[in-house]
């Protein structure tokens, strides 16, 4: 266990399923909470589709589910709202008082935001890394 | 001392993500800069013996040269890798999650993923 001050920071590019990429994130990132670091995950390109609410693969490992699980640790996800409104997840304007953008097919574990979280994920971290980048 | 912490999910052959891992770990040691390679996902296909090519023999030099190692218990076995089918010297662990956090969190000057 850790104290808890450092933060992890994960980017995400690729859609779940198609690869194991989204699931070495959940997985880095469930086991990073468990020691006491914070975590810090930002969904990228396709890596938005792992936002998709009611996700249910019947031989993989769910994403959807363990992005619930990350966020209910503590972990904070955000996804890019551009990225997410060219793939339709966007369905609504900014909501101020959630500070995200309103969307019925997330998960409410994910919050879209502007390219900005991206910036302050890369200014924040402790250790940055990325996933589905070549 | 300088310490380097390389995440792989690649597997060796099809493309050139191992291969980078082999000239960058190498070129790191060079420097004298400590190094640590961990195979998760079909990176652990980096681990097998016997392979042809310059991801195995990287990985018999690295290991030659004090580079540690660690590969995915749980992926080895999802891939149908037994470990007696595994370049000796190469740790083998459940945790893989947690070692790679230990030493990227606790210990690594820098961190690259592929």
């Amino acid at each position: 266990m850790v104290d808890g001050t450092k933060t992890l920071g994960i980017m995400l590019f690729t859609s779940p399923y198609g690869s194991q990429d989204a699931d070495h994130v959940c997985r880095i990132a469930e086991r990073a909470l468990d020691m006491g670091y914070g975590v810090h995950i930002f969904l990228y390109g396709d890596g938005v589709h792992a936002q998709l609410a009611g996700q249910d693969p019947k031989m993989f490992y769910n994403v959807g589910a363990a992005l619930e699980r990350i966020a209910e640790k503590g972990g904070v996800i955000k996804s890019c709202v551009r990225c997410s409104q060219a793939r339709g997840y966007v369905d609504g304007g900014y909501d101020e008082e959630e500070d995200r953008y309103r969307s019925s097919k997330s998960l409410d574990a994910v919050r879209i935001y502007s390219l900005y979280g991206f910036i302050d994920i890369i200014k924040d971290a402790d250790t940055l890394i990325t996933f589905g980048s070549s | 001392m300088d310490y380097l912490c390389m995440l792989i999910t690649k597997p060796p052959h099809s493309d050139e993500g191992a291969e980078r891992m082999c000239g960058i770990s190498n070129a790191a040691r060079d420097r004298s800069m400590g190094v640590a390679v961990y195979l998760i996902g079909d990176g652990v296909l980096c681990a097998k013996r016997h392979q042809h090519g310059h991801v195995g023999a990287h990985i018999k030099r690295a290991l030659e040269r004090s580079m540690s190692v660690y590969a995915s218990a749980q992926d080895l076995r999802a891939r149908g890798i037994a470990e007696t089918q595994v370049e000796k010297g190469i740790v083998i662990t459940e945790d893989i999650e947690g070692r790679f956090l230990k030493d990227a969190m606790e210990r690594a000057s820098r961190v690259i993923s592929w």
